[in-house]
């Protein structure tokens, strides 16, 4: 077993017990917790929203209402429908939506200027990569270039798989099949 | 539905990512809760996106941390503030908590102390009833008493009187133990009769006391055997005293077939 599977593994186990005390806390209204957890997760979710909203206020103002969100909603949490991560990051992406809609901002998604930039060379998005990833990020950089992309501009950037599709001239199924077979990969290496 | 082609459709990856519509994410929500191997991959993406996030981190502001807890702070604080409205009736509840507590104690304290008080009055009153018995009666006694004493005290002075003379009449041979005697004053003709060991008279029977005078008898009324001294009628003139036994009320003129004792003046 390599040291990076050893480290996963206990990554893994690491982050289930944690997690679980996490969401007690939140749920309880600890808000020594909600620290806990902004600690832990708020630059991955606000690596999301800046990708989303592409203004560095703007994206402080998302990541404030959505932690806002976090926790004066904790109780609807059902940690049996998914991880803590994916709700907080499915209310940091529709915080993010939602600030754009109501200050009028177009998603980045249709300025073409910037997507052509990231379509035309996606390990850009790595530029402000964590020192201590920089192993995994080698990692993912063996991800082939066009899976990368797809994820990205889904994950991070909040296109639809449909406006993927048309974006790459691709059809619908094949926009998923790859978008798993990219994440399978994803799964591999991390 | 096959689990497998569910899987490998991409839906989970699109699910995780957020690319689906509320509908869509809660149909696969359903199905992971249903099916333990789309709870799993579905984990398994989760995990790794969130790595993947993680790994495409960015340190927002450091301000933003104190920003958020100052807001939930601010909330929580208004909501103790509201909350301080609301919980401000508390105290007084509490008070009146504890006023019907009290109220409830003294009430039972209250009732048990009546309980105790009516046993005690019961008690207390039928030991009255019996005082009052006691002393009906012996007021009873009193009177009695008081009516014997002054019985005696008038037999005494009679006995003791000077004007009276005392007169034992003897028994005759029908009862030649019996002795009667009586108190005469012949200055006002007062007439006394000690009578009390003459036999009992039997029913439908009195005796009656007779004065003699000039070999003629006068009728000096009736007595019962009743342990007293009796005033008997006046009698002005007597040579002797006789009594003899008559029907009730007593007769006209004396049987002397039951004559029981006689004296002469």
């Amino acid at each position: 077993m390599s040291s990076y599977q050893n480290q996963k593994l206990n990554n893994a186990s690491n982050i289930q017990a944690t997690e679980e005390a996490l969401i007690i806390g939140l749920q309880a209204q600890d808000s020594s917790v909600l620290k806990l957890i902004y600690e832990k997760y708020a630059s991955a979710l606000y690596g999301v929203i800046t990708r989303l909203v592409n203004d560095d206020h703007l994206a402080e103002d998302v990541l404030q209402e959505a932690f806002l969100k976090i926790w004066n909603n904790a109780a609807s949490y059902e940690a049996e429908k998914g991880r803590l991560f994916t709700w907080m990051m499915n209310i940091c992406r529709n915080a993010a939506i939602d600030k754009l809609r109501s200050k009028g901002v177009k998603n980045s998604k249709q300025t073409a200027s910037d997507e052509s930039v990231l379509l035309e060379n996606p390990t850009k998005i790595y530029d402000d990569i964590k020192p201590d990833t920089i192993g995994l990020k080698e990692l993912v950089d063996k991800l082939k270039p066009e899976w990368k992309q797809l994820v990205d501009l889904i994950y991070f950037k909040g296109y639809t798989h449909q406006e993927v599709a048309e974006e790459l001239n691709m059809p619908l199924g094949t926009v998923k099949t790859r978008l798993r077979s990219a994440i399978t990969e994803l799964r591999n290496i991390i | 539905m096959n689990i497998n082609e569910y899987i490998s459709s991409g839906i989970l990856e699109l699910y995780v990512t957020g690319d689906l519509s509320q509908a869509e994410r809660l149909e696969v929500e359903a199905l992971a809760a249903k099916h333990p191997e789309i709870r799993k991959e579905l984990t398994a993406i989760e995990e790794a996106m969130e790595k993947y996030a993680m790994l495409h981190a960015v340190e927002p502001p450091a301000s933003t941390l104190n920003t958020i807890l100052n807001k939930i702070e601010q909330t929580q604080q208004q909501e103790v503030k509201g909350k301080i409205v609301q919980m401000q009736p508390q105290p007084k509840s509490n008070i009146l908590r504890l006023l019907a507590y009290a109220a409830s104690i003294l009430l039972f304290l209250s009732v048990a102390t009546n309980i105790y008080y009516f046993n005690k009055y019961k008690t207390v009153s039928s030991e009255l009833a019996d005082i009052r018995e006691d002393n009906t009666f012996m007021a009873g006694e009193m009177e009695t008493l008081k009516a014997n004493y002054q019985n005696l005290e008038s037999e005494v002075n009679i006995v003791k009187n000077p004007e009276f003379i005392a007169i034992t009449m003897k028994g005759l041979p029908i009862s030649p133990a019996s002795t009667s005697v009586v108190y005469w004053d012949k200055a006002n003709g007062d007439l006394y009769v000690n009578a009390n060991n003459l036999p009992a008279p039997g029913p439908g029977k009195q005796y009656q006391l007779w004065a003699l005078k000039d070999g003629k008898p006068i009728d000096a009324g009736v007595f019962d055997i009743n342990g007293n001294i009796q005033q008997m009628k006046h009698i002005s003139e007597a040579d002797a005293f006789a009594v003899t036994l008559e029907p009730v009320g007593g007769s006209v003129a004396p049987t002397l077939e039951l004559l029981y004792v006689y004296a002469g003046v």
